[in-house]
């Protein structure tokens, strides 16, 4: 086989291995060795060119590598400065990668996840668009099923799993037959229940069908329980009731979010026929439900399918699916929700930090590269062809890269370790973010990319740069001014994208402050929640509201505690209230509105600093046996009667159990009750003693500071029944302050990339006004030597960095105001075109352009015109 | 090493290397050139002007051979070494050798 004398000798001289002789003499070498393989075979001579390429190869980007090290290390600060800009940069976006891509890229662990779908029923004119299905509904949509293999329905409740001595408060899911079927999971250990083990139960009423009661563990709850293989098969204690543990879920099982265990569920035990002769409840609309396509079947036409039985099933029952209409949505965006669309904000803000990032080292490269004109002429003229120079600013920028990533990688995982306490709960899948091989891809290729922005860049510039001229010295001037025009650009540019995180942040910031001078309509300081589930086996009818009051009465006699109640359904609880149908006294009209309906214990508005605007509070004199009455909220009342007084009004409200009239005895002001963002809703209150329920929340409102309270309290509510649930013991401002924390890790963020930006932005500027004024030192001393005052020389450096910086604010707020647009969901009482941001930030921005040029202006005006002029 | 006992050329090192490591380290030639330039750029090799006889030689072989300098350096790094396996025996790091 010829040797390919050519090839290999054009490669060689490509990568510059070495001086021409020397390249014969490794041709020539290559050649011998050739020779040697030819007698092993046709396999040792493939062998060998592959080994004598790689060896060209690996050699010649090590001399170019370790040229391009000599060179960095000469200007240290240039490599630092660089690498360590872009390293900021690429951490900040490389950790919101890793929320991203683990939150939201990364595929639902369930087989075939796109094709489960939510179901839902909506009705626009109540302006519902997605309340669960009721149960009656759920149990006809299973009977039809229709285009789906299995279609299923749940709801969490909360409880007490007893573990030796104490208690774990957990989530539990109730999960009607099919549900394990929809998302296609099979447990780790152990399995599932069986059709038989759904029938019947509903924990609610006590009921199990006759078999022993079953549940399925989540993996977090077993780890928590010990992790032991062996407690599948094992009994649990959850509620003061035993259940045979049957099997634990993978890990990433989080349907519902968060869930510990699931049990099962059976509707029609939970709604027996003695209590419900019409069948289960078509009008609650409390459950989730899911539902996966069978094969071959569209989205489109499961959507068809579901608007043809909505139809049927509002026909079949006006009076409670009149309007209401049954919607598909992929499971995605039920699992990801609102936390989508913030996250991918946040990502854009980021980015657009990236960018500003890679902008910076451009400039700072095309500075470099114009203190280095001479030698990159030099280099032409002595032979470098254009390619090897080219190629040798390209290795420079790939290892500034290749720094930056490895310092990006670390500060990612440091940023994630410091960050993930912060995140919301909310935010579904967050145990499973980490920092992988993707991770790693994603910021290697960012820095590429960034790394060829700045390359690219000077490479133009090393093109345009004509080596006789520049040796000359006359053209230095033109090339230099060419690039000065480049480099003032990409600042300009810098300072534009700092605006634009900068009025992010500052419309986050003033959303911030009207969100916290919203009036919730209660005071949440120093209240102590708790929730309280009585044991239906135990409390029934008269005996719930006994168990309350004694309660209660317990609470109020902790020293400091200032007074007690109890309602169903507190603000800012996971629990929402129920959603029922009223209308003033007289016959059912068409469209009743609807309230949402709580049940409250006496004191309950004065505990909650709830202004009652006229009437009167729950007291001792409602009782089962007494008028039915209710306190109503002003929108309500508003809605309903007008300008005339609501007190002692009638109004039918349509409750578990049938329509009766009630009478209203107390009007409260409004309250939000899902968050500060959250519009007031018409609101009645059923004294707890005429409608007694199980699962309560405890409130106690406290001289001292609520969190101080915790433990007594709770201690104080066990005193009472020792073998009662009682959970989630927290303050009231802590579940006001958790329906912010994506308002406040969105501020968070953004406020840090804004003043990444900032400062990165004022060290472009910096950088560019001292290079201006020592290019023209000489016309400054000129100027100076013929009497221009050194003020007039600051004030001229000042206005130059002021235009930039105008520039820039200008470019950015158009920029800013464009995306507005995209940014006003995630604001509260301000605009996307907020003057006060928009001035505020052009002041800060002048400010920082001022305080950047400060030195060098400073510089120019101390020139020495003598010592400049002479030299 | 491979250039202490006289001259020799690139592709004459790298059989050497291989022959004196029993076929445990291969040099490649653009490696070696590169090594050979920083050594020469060192000043502890240098090339040499004696050819062998014609029929031997191809014109594009470069030959090297150790320089004064660079055989100071090779020796220093010579007594180095073998002060280092002394220590090392002597702290009982390393079994001795095996008598063959």
């Amino acid at each position: 086989m010829r040797f390919p004398d050519q090839t290999y000798r054009a490669l060689l001289r490509m990568l510059r291995v070495g001086r021409s002789e020397e390249v014969s003499a490794i041709v020539a070498d290559g050649r011998q060795l050739l020779a040697d393989a030819q007698h092993e075979g046709r396999a040792a001579v493939v062998r060998l060119w592959v080994i004598l390429f790689m060896d060209a190869v690996r050699t010649g980007v090590r001399l170019d590598v370790s040229h391009a090290l000599r060179l960095m290390a000469r200007a240290p600060g240039f490599t630092l400065t660089a690498s360590l800009t872009l390293a900021l940069g690429l951490t900040a976006t490389t950790t919101m990668f890793v929320l991203v891509n683990g939150v939201l890229l990364r595929p639902l662990p369930y087989k075939e996840a796109q094709r489960v779908v939510m179901l839902w029923e909506s009705n626009p004119s109540l302006s519902r668009p997605q309340d669960g299905p009721s149960p009656g509904n759920l149990l006809d949509l299973k009977e039809r099923r229709g285009p789906f293999s299995h279609l299923a329905g749940w709801s969490t409740v909360k409880m007490t799993v007893r573990n030796g001595e104490g208690g774990i408060p957990v989530t539990v899911s109730q999960v009607t037959d099919g549900f394990f079927d929809v998302f296609a999971l099979s447990p780790v250990i152990g399995r599932t229940f069986s059709t038989l083990e759904y029938r019947g139960v509903a924990v609610s009423r006590g009921s199990f069908g006759g078999h022993e009661p079953t549940l399925v563990l989540s993996h977090r709850l077993w780890q928590e329980l010990g992790g032991d293989p062996a407690a599948v098969g094992g009994m649990l204690d959850v509620d003061g009731r035993q259940w045979r543990v049957i099997g634990v879920m993978p890990r990433d099982f989080d349907m519902p979010h968060q869930s510990m265990l699931w049990i099962p569920w059976d509707p029609r035990a939970a709604y027996p026929p003695d209590r419900f002769p019409a069948g289960p409840p078509r009008d609650f609309r409390f459950l989730r439900a899911a539902a996966r396509l069978s094969d071959g079947v569209t989205t489109e036409s499961a959507g068809a399918w579901a608007r043809t039985v909505g139809g049927q099933l509002a026909s079949d029952f006006p009076a409670f699916n009149r309007d209401w209409a049954i919607t598909l949505t992929p499971l995605s965006d039920f699992v990801l929700g609102r936390v989508s669309s913030g996250l991918v904000a946040l990502f854009g803000a980021v980015a657009l930090l990236l960018v500003l990032t890679a902008v910076n080292i451009s400039s700072l490269m095309v500075a470099r590269t114009l203190e280095r004109t001479q030698e990159l002429a030099l280099r032409k003229a002595l032979g470098a062809s254009q390619l090897r120079v080219v190629r040798q600013l390209v290795i420079e920028a790939f290892l500034i890269a290749f720094s930056a990533t490895l310092v990006s990688v670390l500060g990612t995982v440091l940023c994630l370790r410091g960050l993930i306490p912060f995140l919301p709960d909310s935010i579904p899948r967050l145990d499973e973010l980490a920092v992988d091989f993707r991770v790693i891809m994603f910021s290697t290729a960012l820095a590429l990319l960034a790394a060829s922005l700045g390359a690219g860049l000077t490479a133009l510039l090393a093109h345009r740069s004509d080596l006789a001229l520049v040796l000359k010295g006359s053209s230095a001037r033109v090339t230099r001014s060419g690039a000065a025009r480049l480099r003032g650009t990409l600042v300009v540019v810098e300072v534009a994208l700092a605006v634009v995180l900068l009025v992010g942040a500052g419309l986050l910031v003033r959303s911030w402050v009207a969100l916290h001078s919203v009036d919730p309509g209660f005071d949440p300081s120093n209240v102590v929640v708790l929730r309280v589930s009585a044991d239906p086996r135990r409390y029934q009818g008269g005996q719930t509201a006994e168990y309350f009051r004694k309660v209660v009465t317990s609470l109020g006699e902790l020293p400091s505690v200032q007074s007690v109640a109890a309602v169903t359904a507190l603000p800012m609880s996971e629990v929402g209230a129920n959603f029922r149908p009223f209308w003033p006294e007289g016959p059912r009209p068409d469209a009743p509105s609807v309230a949402d309906v709580r049940m409250a214990m006496p004191e309950y508005f004065r505990t909650l600093r709830r202004r009652l605007d006229a009437g009167r509070e729950f007291d001792q004199r409602d009782t089962q046996t007494s008028t039915r009455v209710v306190v109503v909220n002003e929108s309500l009342a508003t809605r309903t009667w007008g300008s005339h007084p609501p007190i002692g009004q009638r109004l039918v409200l349509d409750y578990l159990g049938g329509a009766y009239p009630y009478e209203v005895v107390g009007v409260t002001r409004d309250a939000l009750y899902e968050g500060l963002r959250s519009e007031p809703r018409p609101e009645i209150f059923i004294p707890h003693a005429q409608n007694p329920y199980l699962l309560m929340n405890v409130i106690a409102r406290t001289a001292v500071p609520a969190e101080d309270m915790l433990q007594a309290a709770r201690a104080q509510v066990l005193s009472v029944d020792r073998e009662q649930s009682v959970h989630s013991v927290t303050t009231l401002e802590r579940l006001l302050d958790e329906t912010l924390s994506t308002d406040r890790l969105a501020l968070l963020l953004l406020t840090m990339f804004s003043v990444m930006g900032v400062v990165i932005a004022a060290a472009g500027v910096h950088a560019l006004m001292t290079r201006t004024v020592v290019e023209r030192r000489r016309e400054i001393a000129l100027r100076m030597a013929l009497g221009a005052s050194p003020e007039t020389l600051m004030w001229s450096v000042l206005r130059e960095s002021v235009s930039i910086g105008s520039l820039g604010v200008a470019f950015g707020v158009g920029a800013a105001l464009a995306i507005g647009r995209v940014a006003s969901s995630f604001l509260f009482g301000v605009m996307p075109y907020d003057p006060v941001t928009l001035v505020a930030v052009v002041a800060i921005i002048v400010a920082v352009t001022v305080m950047a040029a400060f030195l060098p202006a400073r510089m120019a005006m101390r020139t020495d015109p003598m010592s400049i002029l002479r030299s | 090493m491979s250039v202490a006992d006289g001259s020799r050329h690139g592709y004459g090192i790298m059989q050497d290397v291989r022959s004196r490591s029993q076929g445990r380290v291969q040099l490649w030639p653009a490696a070696l050139y590169g090594s050979l330039r920083e050594l020469q750029d060192l000043g502890l090799i240098g090339e040499t002007a004696a050819r062998p006889s014609k029929d031997e030689d191809d014109e594009r072989r470069r030959y090297y051979r150790l320089t004064t300098r660079g055989r100071r350096v090779l020796e220093a790094e010579i007594h180095r070494l073998e002060d280092l396996v002394k220590a090392a025996r002597g702290a009982g790091v390393v079994a001795r050798p095996k008598k063959a």
